[in-house]
């Protein structure tokens, strides 16, 4: 490369020449005459795109033709490679069935895309997407077999990066639901034994609300700019509608939202679900819970998420209670310490709750 | 935990009348530590992320008790440095030990893996403040 960046431009020129000079004498060989010789050399020359012609006709069916990218991709010079089977490109590492797939599409005069290993000269690899086909006479004999490759190896190592990924995701899924349900079962043991039942079910309700909201996320990459929080809630809130999805509207979109939002919302929507249970929507058949959520902007100049819960359709919920549960005290103090608020407001046809907090906490 | 806190007493005395900054992005995490805290009579000055942590550090601080990770590819470091210039002693508190390694063994303090319990944080503060 940097012997290529002292080239000095006459250099380069001469080198240009060169290459036509070389596509010409190739092309007169193959008997490619007039205005379309001339388009053939030239195009061969510039394109970036590595190209070789074949012979089917003759003896094993030798490459007659390579440009200049066909070289600079093989690390072969011209005199190496003419007169050869395209197969001297291929290794110990080249996948067989591939090799199989092109012959039968030879043989058959199909044109075929196949992704192989090939070895360059000095023994290094690369993921060659051969694309192969035949070019006829007029006699609709073939005349040649076309041949044009692209280096995707970097296209090879983005794909297994991604099924890596892929693999460590469903792992981490797994282990993480396998630690809930461990949890819980502990927390369930607990209490039994310790006579405290209703309290390890009331501790397994949240620690579920968790998994569910983790389990949710698991497949959001945080870093990668807003994202929709639909899944999460209707994974949270579905478990406990009387009518499932039916009895949930939510509206908003697209939010940029922090992993370590996710277990505020998970329990803040818990605590007003099992409300909304007890005393609310949930408790009525008809019941029903719209949920709107928006990015608005905080005094500070950051996002704030904005969450509206108004139920419908269940009993009058009164003027209040007079004390707050042990829920509403949890999402009380978990929003107040995350710089956030909430507001009830007790009306006559449901609760309405008014929640905002930084998306970024 | 909290039969537990009570049966161990540890680090109540000696935190008791102490300004302690916390600074952790979990806030269910931090609502339990400084809760702790400050039954053990201490004073919490909080922290959610390193913004919020830098702005706290240059408050009168007895100890400090530090996650290491703290979102956006952010960690505590920047507050390390500012205790360290005012020689204010400090706990690393992290659920990231693996992946951090290096990092938190360059900083060299004292390091607890979460989960931990409430009884040991409250240790680690007090011999932190002994030592520092």
């Amino acid at each position: 490369m940097s012997d290529q960046a002292h080239r000095t431009a006459s250099d380069r020129e001469t080198e240009r020449g060169n290459d036509f000079d070389r596509a010409r004498d190739q092309a007169q060989r193959m008997q490619i005459h007039s205005e379309s010789g001339v388009l053939f050399e030239q195009a061969m020359a510039q394109t970036r795109m590595a190209i070789c012609l074949a012979d089917p006709n003759q003896e094993d069916q030798p490459i007659v033709f390579v440009n200049r990218a066909f070289r600079e991709l093989t690390g072969y010079e011209e005199d190496e490679i003419v007169g050869r089977n395209c197969r001297f490109l291929q290794g110990p590492g080249t996948d067989p069935a591939q090799v199989r797939k092109l012959r039968e599409a030879i043989a058959s005069e199909d044109v075929v895309v196949v992704e192989l290993l090939n070895y360059r000269k000095d023994g290094s690899t690369f993921w060659n997407a051969l694309h192969l086909g035949p070019i006829y006479n007029e006699d609709g004999s073939v005349r040649y077999l076309f041949g044009s490759q692209w280096d995707v190896t970097d296209v090879h190592a983005a794909r297994a990066d991604e099924k890596h990924a892929r693999m460590m995701e469903r792992e981490i899924s797994h282990r993480m639901k396998n630690m809930f349900a461990v949890i819980s079962s502990i927390v369930t043991m607990t209490g039994k034994l310790d006579g405290a039942e209703g309290l390890a079910e009331k501790i397994n309700a949240r620690i579920r609300s968790l998994g569910r909201a983790h389990e949710a996320m698991l497949e959001v990459s945080f870093t990668e700019g807003p994202t929709d929080p639909r899944k999460l809630f209707e994974d949270l809130l579905t478990p406990y509608a009387p009518q499932g999805r039916d009895s949930l509207t939510l509206t908003g979109g697209k939010v940029p939202l922090d992993s370590n939002v996710v277990s505020v919302l998970a329990l803040t929507l818990h605590e007003l679900a099992i409300n909304a249970v007890k005393h609310g929507a949930f408790a009525a058949q008809e019941g029903h819970v719209s949920l709107e959520w928006q990015v608005i902007d905080g005094s500070d100049g950051d996002g704030r998420l904005r969450l509206l819960w108004t139920e419908t359709g269940g009993a009058d919920p009164g003027p209040g209670p007079e004390r707050h549960g042990v829920g509403m005290t949890i999402i009380g103090r978990m929003l107040a310490m995350g710089e956030g608020e909430i507001r009830y407001d007790w009306r006559a046809e449901g609760l309405h709750v008014d929640i905002q907090f930084p998306t970024s906490i | 935990m909290n039969m537990m806190d009570r049966s161990t007493d540890a680090g109540r005395a000696s935190l008791s009348g102490k300004t302690i900054l916390v600074v952790e992005d979990e806030v269910l995490i931090a609502m339990d530590i400084n809760e702790s805290l400050e039954e053990a009579g201490a004073r919490v000055v909080y922290g959610r992320n390193l913004r919020q942590g830098l702005d706290r550090v240059e408050q009168p601080i007895d100890v400090a008790l530090l996650d290491v990770s703290l979102g956006h590819s952010e960690t505590c470091l920047p507050i390390v440095e500012r205790l360290r210039a005012r020689g204010v002693p400090f706990v690393l508190h992290s659920g990231d030990v693996q992946r951090l390694g290096e990092t938190i063994t360059n900083i060299g303090a004292p390091v607890l893996e979460k989960p931990c319990d409430l009884a040991v944080i409250r240790r680690a503060l007090v011999a932190a403040l002994a030592t520092g």
